[in-house]
């Protein structure tokens, strides 16, 4: 397809309906599992980290057509971070913890952008030469590791155990899933075309709802069942962080934190310069990694 | 992308940077031009609507 305005229209609209997806899916394995009520500001933290990276990549990079989107292979180490501070506030729900969660993303996020910021001052875009390829390979592995446990758990509501195999509850959610994992798999090995990936997620849609509807479930029983999220605050998506959080926060909390803030900023590094590389290949042509830093 | 994340970081939003798969995507539907970005970074709050509704 040549390049034009109706293709770049199709092409920004299907990125963005995909990576929405991801963005819901990516809340409810990050957040919902810890406490549903978190889903909404889980959700909204992704959707502004989708929209604002989205701008700044299209603004900033050399590249015009790049893509920039929140990395979900920093989902583990955020997962331990939410969870711990979760669990230094009792496990028990609170305006503080939430305030508490979101600002440690916050800082975070901040944290990694000035880490970027002072590679790229530093001339330091080379960097992703220095990483083993195992130590690169492990590393995709366990994420991917993660993610099927996690998948699995946000499909059926329970983390999965050698027991989960013989409990019918657990299959009877699970599979879908499996199904349509199976058909992603399928879909991009026999016929990769780029629409193939954002066309199954919009007919499994479909199919969900239909089957639904064929089958009299309402939406109140789909959520009942574990096959809808359910969403107990029903809240605007944004602001994120409100300024009556600003009073709730425990930084002591978030400053136990820093290990994990350390991790994500040199991971965002090392996927921002992997992928660099990629879209090298892409664009057919050299970037300067120092000025995509 | 460091600038965009400390802006990223004032409003909220998660840690990101540039995506490979998805830039792969749009350059094989014929996205070639800023213009992709504009797109999916627009249309990210409206379609996100019905998770708002929800």
């Amino acid at each position: 397809m040549q390049s034009s305005f109706l293709a770049n229209i199709l092409s920004g609209s299907l990125i963005a309906l995909v990576n929405i997806s991801v963005a819901v899916s990516v809340a409810a394995l990050l957040f919902a599992q810890i406490d549903p009520r978190l889903l909404v500001p889980g959700i909204a933290i992704l959707l502004m980290g989708t929209l604002v990276t989205g701008l700044g990549g299209s603004l900033f990079s050399d590249y015009k057509a790049v893509i920039c989107s929140p990395r979900n292979g920093l989902v583990p180490v955020f997962a331990v971070m939410v969870g711990s501070i979760y669990t230094s506030f009792g496990s028990v729900y609170s305006i503080a913890a939430q305030a508490t969660i979101i600002a440690a993303i916050m800082v975070t996020t901040m944290v990694a952008g000035l880490f970027l910021l002072l590679l790229g001052r530093l001339k330091m875009g080379n960097l992703v030469r220095y990483i083993p390829y195992p130590v690169t390979g492990g590393f995709f592995a366990g994420i991917g590791y993660i993610f099927v446990q996690g998948g699995l758990t946000v499909a059926a509501g329970v983390q999965p155990t050698v027991g989960s195999l013989v409990d019918a509850q657990f299959i009877l959610l699970a599979i879908p899933a499996i199904v349509l994992a199976v058909c992603l798999i399928m879909g991009k090995m026999l016929k990769d075309n780029s629409l193939s990936v954002p066309g199954i997620l919009l007919l499994a849609i479909l199919v969900f709802y239909g089957v639904l509807f064929l089958a009299g479930i309402s939406q109140e029983q789909a959520i009942d069942n574990g096959l809808l999220p359910k969403i107990e605050e029903t809240g605007p998506l944004f602001p994120v962080f409100k300024w009556e959080y600003f009073s709730q926060i425990n930084w002591i909390v978030i400053a136990d934190q820093i290990g994990g803030i350390v991790v994500v900023s040199l991971l965002c590094s090392v996927m921002l310069l992997l992928d660099v590389s990629g879209i090298e290949l892409v664009a057919r042509k050299d970037l300067n990694s120092d000025h995509e830093l | 992308m460091g600038f965009t994340n400390v802006v990223n970081s004032l409003v909220g939003g998660f840690p990101g940077v540039h995506d490979v798969s998805d830039t792969a995507l749009a350059d094989k539907i014929g996205g070639k031009d800023r213009l992709t970005g504009f797109i999916y970074a627009a249309l990210v709050p409206q379609l996100s609507l019905p998770v708002q509704i929800l």
